[in-house]
């Protein structure tokens, strides 16, 4: 992951991550949702324009975000997603657990 | 030439068909087939035998030149055996051939030459020189057996295939023939048995009477000796009373037979009747009478009167050059029993005394006015009538007994339609239901009625009401006559408890034989219509699907293919096809719809054609499937009825690669001559038609002259021994394994028979498709190493990192797809993160070493770390589990990235392979 930024749009938090997600990134990006659930947002949206690859750690944090949010009430939807990123999601059978959406617009609107 | 020679068979056999005026009557169509047959080939003679359910032997139809009569063979014979079992026709000097050859040899197992005697008998019996087998459905129906040719020449490879397709062809047509005439004489019996109970009805005179029954039961029965036996109250003995097919002596021996009283007196505990197929089975008869008489079958009917009371016998007699009579043979004589009985009581009453006269004549009128009438509906209201005017009732109400043990209004009179109608009784909690049981009439007053269900009696108005039950002889229930009696009880003088149960008695028969009729006109009028259409409309789907699935074999000599399909009712829902992507690559798709018979053959067709177009669009197995399950939901509005499972390889002859995709099929098996190996292949995804995603990956492998590709649908693994065993893939895969040199066709009938004699030869259950395909000439392709991979890198992330990134840009440098860049990258660091976190247990100071190659061909790396090892089978078991935990993501990723993963036996080495093509 080259950078990771935040926005809020109202009580939802848009995550955007550049560079891909791979070996230790998980740890960082299970850290940053935890937070983000603490403070009382637990509905996120996952930007993942710039991404293009992640690995199965990174796929398990993403998957723990996903518990941890529908657990406070919330959940972690993903967005603009690109054919790679989309491709492995599918390959490790994890697509079906999340809300896929084409454009930030969309998925913040689905909340 | 081979071309214009069969475009010329399929133009005389299009002539033939023509030619047929009536294709459903079977005796014009066998001999116009005789006639066409002869034409063409000049043969000595032309039978068709075709299977009798009477005689459960095949009978000789028609023939032409037939020196003698054929002797008939039945189902268990040696031939009809082979038949089922080979498909084809059989061609008697072969087996006089076979036959000197393994006689010469000692060492010829006795049993061969057995059977190869058995053949040549039941060829012999049949006068026939070739043998062919008419199949339906993998059964036998008929066989068509002709002589040499007349003009002595020499019968050709060109003649035989000739007769194979002109049965074939015709095949259809003959079973739709044979189904309509069973149809038509089942007509013909009904109305027989009829006419019968009419003539009875209108007779009074014993003799006349008896002369009817006795002549009509033989000609039913087919039959040439019948007996009528009748209670005698003078000897208080039972005596023949009337006897067709007898002479005086036999008549005289039969009576005088120590157990002939016995006889017929032991039906009385056999309420249904008896029926013996050989003298010997038999129990009850004499056998050295049957035998003096050459009797072979015996049928006996009992007849009960009224108090079910034996007062006689039906009994019919087939000689031993007849076949044994069948269980319908005793149901026909049942009913015949049923008017014996209609006839006897209405005789006796003409010999009763004058003060019965007037009640007779009431009766004798009342059978006439019954007996005038055909359709159910008069009859019934012309006794309802009866009751309310000639015999002054005011009410009647008539119940029909139904078999879930309820009486329903058929008919009253004296109520509006919509009061009673809606009755149901309960026979075992009311009154009507009591007489129904008990089988007497009964007179019903207020006492009568308690401790039963008053519901229709306070419905209906009734307080003094008399129940009378219609049975059939064999106590058959059919129903009960309830007759008001008004608000005060009558005497029995004023209501004529005799002279109702009588008439009740004749209107059970008469309805009885009413319903028959109308039931069998009804049926047999639908079955006409629904029988000639469906039977063309079959026929047709048949053509059709026969032709979608023998379309020509794609041309490329790189190949053979020989592809088979068997489908266990005429039309099938196993499907395969060759699809052209182009010159270099070809599609070979075979699956299985859902259900079977017509609806699956529709969706069959249906899938068939989407492949087709999808096939030639796409290139990627996965992408052709995946449109292909897209299309298929759009249709079957994802019906969970309807599903297909399909494989669809793509060949590519320029790279010599295979690649595939499965949805949900049993897994195709690749034999790899190289290594001497079965491969199945196996990929992930679920079946088409209900899933929006199907889960499905392709992979590639490729392929080498000597490889086969066997394709098949579960119908070949799924058919089970005789201890219920499956035959499974990893038999039919060792079954390849051990006939790796057998070209597609021998080897594809070498594993029919095979699996026939694992199924003990009956019927496939399931339709049956096997498409192989042997890569006998495919041009030599160099692999060519590129680069090649030795690294021993420390067990951390940052090794990790750096062994990933270096083999990374090795790839962009090959200019590798981006596609495939990504799934080794993905497999290779999840690779390298396994053998780090569960290998080595995070151990730093050990290492993981890493080797493969790249080449124009292949990336291939092994990845082997230090630890103990893992349990190679609780991996496999992890693949599987839906859990969602990430470290089983890595391992479902890696199979899902590479084409070949393997492991070595320790579980300390990590194998994983990408095919690539240019």
């Amino acid at each position: 992951m080259k950078k990771v930024s935040q926005e809020k749009k109202g009580d939802i938090i848009v995550v955007t991550i550049e560079g891909d997600i791979e070996f230790d990134d998980s740890i960082q990006l299970n850290e940053l949702f935890s937070t983000i659930i603490k403070d009382g947002h637990p509905k996120i949206v996952l930007d993942l324009k710039i991404c293009n690859y992640i690995d199965s750690s990174g796929i398990g944090a993403l998957v723990e975000g996903l518990k941890s949010t529908q657990k406070a009430n919330g959940d972690l939807r993903l967005c603009n997603l690109n054919d790679d990123f989309q491709e492995i999601l599918m390959m490790t059978r994890i697509i079906k657990y999340f809300q896929i959406f084409n454009s930030l617009e969309d998925a913040v609107k689905s909340f | 030439m081979l071309g214009s020679r069969i475009h010329r068979q399929d133009h005389i056999i299009h002539d033939i068909r023509q030619g047929i005026a009536d294709p459903l009557d079977l005796r014009q169509l066998l001999l116009s087939l005789i006639t066409s047959l002869s034409k063409v080939l000049h043969l000595e003679n032309i039978c068709f035998h075709l299977y009798s359910n009477d005689s459960e032997e095949f009978e000789l139809k028609e023939s032409i030149r037939l020196s003698k009569t054929p002797i008939s063979i039945d189902r268990d014979s040696a031939l009809v055996h082979y038949f089922e079992s080979k498909r084809d026709l059989i061609v008697r000097d072969q087996i006089r051939k076979g036959l000197i050859t393994l006689e010469k040899k000692p060492s010829s197992k006795k049993a061969n030459i057995a059977l190869l005697k058995h053949l040549n008998d039941d060829l012999e019996g049949l006068q026939a020189e070739i043998a062919i087998p008419i199949m339906v459905d993998n059964r036998v129906i008929g066989i068509l057996a002709t002589g040499n040719l007349h003009s002595g020449r020499k019968i050709t490879p060109h003649d035989l295939g000739f007769i194979r397709q002109f049965v074939a062809e015709f095949t259809p047509m003959i079973q739709s023939a044979i189904t309509f005439q069973e149809l038509a004489n089942k007509e013909k019996e009904t109305n027989a048995l009829y006419e019968v109970g009419k003539a009875i009805s209108s007779l009074h005179d014993f003799k006349k009477i008896f002369d009817v029954i006795a002549r009509n039961s033989s000609i039913l029965l087919k039959a040439p000796k019948i007996l009528v036996i009748l209670y005698d109250d003078f000897d208080a003995n039972f005596a023949i009373k009337k006897s067709f097919g007898f002479t005086d002596f036999q008549l005289d021996t039969i009576q005088k037979s120590v157990r002939f009283k016995e006889c017929t007196q032991s039906l009385s505990n056999v309420l249904e009747g008896i029926l013996i197929k050989s003298p010997s089975e038999n129990k009850v008869y004499e056998e050295t009478i049957l035998l003096d008489l050459g009797i072979n079958s015996v049928l006996s009917a009992p007849l009960f009167d009224e108090n079910m009371t034996l007062v006689g016998e039906l009994r019919a007699m087939r000689p031993v050059n007849q076949k044994a009579f069948a269980a319908r043979d005793l149901g026909i004589a049942m009913n015949l029993a049923n008017n014996i009985i209609l006839a006897i009581n209405n005789s006796s009453r003409h010999q009763k005394s004058e003060e019965d006269y007037i009640e007779l004549n009431m009766t004798y009128t009342i059978t006439k006015a019954l007996r005038s009438e055909f359709a159910l509906d008069r009859i019934l209201h012309k006794i309802c009538h009866i009751f309310t005017h000639d015999l002054n009732f005011r009410r009647v109400i008539l119940y029909f007994y139904e078999n879930n043990n309820t009486l329903i209004p058929a008919i009253a009179s004296g109520w509006p339609d919509d009061l009673y109608k809606s009755l149901s009784l309960d026979i075992n909690r009311t009154i009507e239901g009591k007489v129904l049981i008990e089988g007497r009439f009964l007179q019903v007053g207020p006492k009568q009625l308690e401790g039963f269900d008053p519901t229709a009696s306070q419905l209906l108005g009734l307080h003094h009401f008399v129940v009378l039950p219609l049975l059939l002889v064999n106590k058959k229930p059919l129903g009960v006559l309830v007759v008001d009696l008004g608000d005060e009880p009558a005497s029995a003088d004023n209501f004529k408890p005799r002279l109702l149960t009588q008439i009740a008695h004749q209107a059970a028969v008469i309805i009885e034989n009413a319903r028959l009729y109308s039931e069998s006109e009804l049926l047999n009028d639908q079955l006409r219509k629904e029988q000639s259409r469906t039977a063309k409309e079959l026929q047709m789907a048949h053509y059709i699907q026969q032709g979608l699935l023998s379309a020509k074999y794609p041309d490329h000599k790189e190949i053979q293919i020989y592809a088979t399909n068997i489908p266990c009712r005429a039309v099938g829902g196993d499907f395969y096809n060759f699809i052209a992507f182009n010159d270099d690559m070809l599609g070979v798709v075979v699956g299985d719809v859902s259900g079977k018979g017509i609806p699956a053959a529709l969706l069959m067709t249906m899938t068939n054609s989407i492949f087709k177009e999808f096939g030639k669009r796409f290139s990627s197995p996965e992408q052709i499937l995946q449109h292909t399950n897209e299309s298929l939901q759009s249709f079957l509005s994802r019906s969970p009825l309807f599903y297909v499972t399909a494989f669809y390889g793509m060949i590519n002859f320029q790279t010599n690669m295979l690649k595939y995709g499965k949805a949900g099929h049993n897994p195709p098996i690749l034999y790899q001559a190289k290594k001497d190996e079965c491969l199945m292949l196996d990929a992930e995804g679920t079946y088409l038609g209900t899933f929006d995603d199907c889960g499905l990956i392709e992979k590639a492998i490729p392929i080498e002259n000597g490889d086969k590709l066997v394709l098949y649908t579960d119908g070949i693994t799924e058919v089970r021994n005789k201890k219920k065993q499956l035959f499974g893939k990893e038999r039919l895969a060792s079954f390849i394994k051990t006939n790796p040199t057998l070209p597609a066709e021998k080897l594809t009938k070498f594993l029919i028979s095979e699996i026939e004699r694992w199924g003990d030869n009956k019927e496939f259950t399931d339709d049956i498709t096997l498409v192989i395909i042997d890569f006998k000439d495919l041009k030599p392709l160099k692999e060519i190493t590129q680069y090649k991979i030795d690294e021993k890198i420390e067990s951390s992330l940052k090794g990790i990192k750096k062994c990933v990134s270096g083999l990374l840009n090795k790839l962009e440098a090959l200019e590798i797809n981006k596609r495939v860049y990504n799934h080794i990258r993905l497999a290779l660091s999840e690779a390298l993160m396994n053998g780090m976190e569960h290998g080595n247990k995070g151990d730093a100071s050990k290492s993981i070493l890493v080797s493969g190659v790249i080449t124009n061909r292949r990336i291939e790396v092994s990845v082997k770390d230090e630890g103990l090892g893992f349990d190679v089978s609780l991996l496999k078991m992890k693949e599987n589990q839906v859990d969602i935990n990430h470290r089983g993501r890595g391992i479902t990723a890696i199979n899902a990235c590479m084409d070949e993963v393997r492991y070595n036996e320790a579980g300390t080495t990590l194998t994983l392979v990408k095919y690539l093509e240019p």
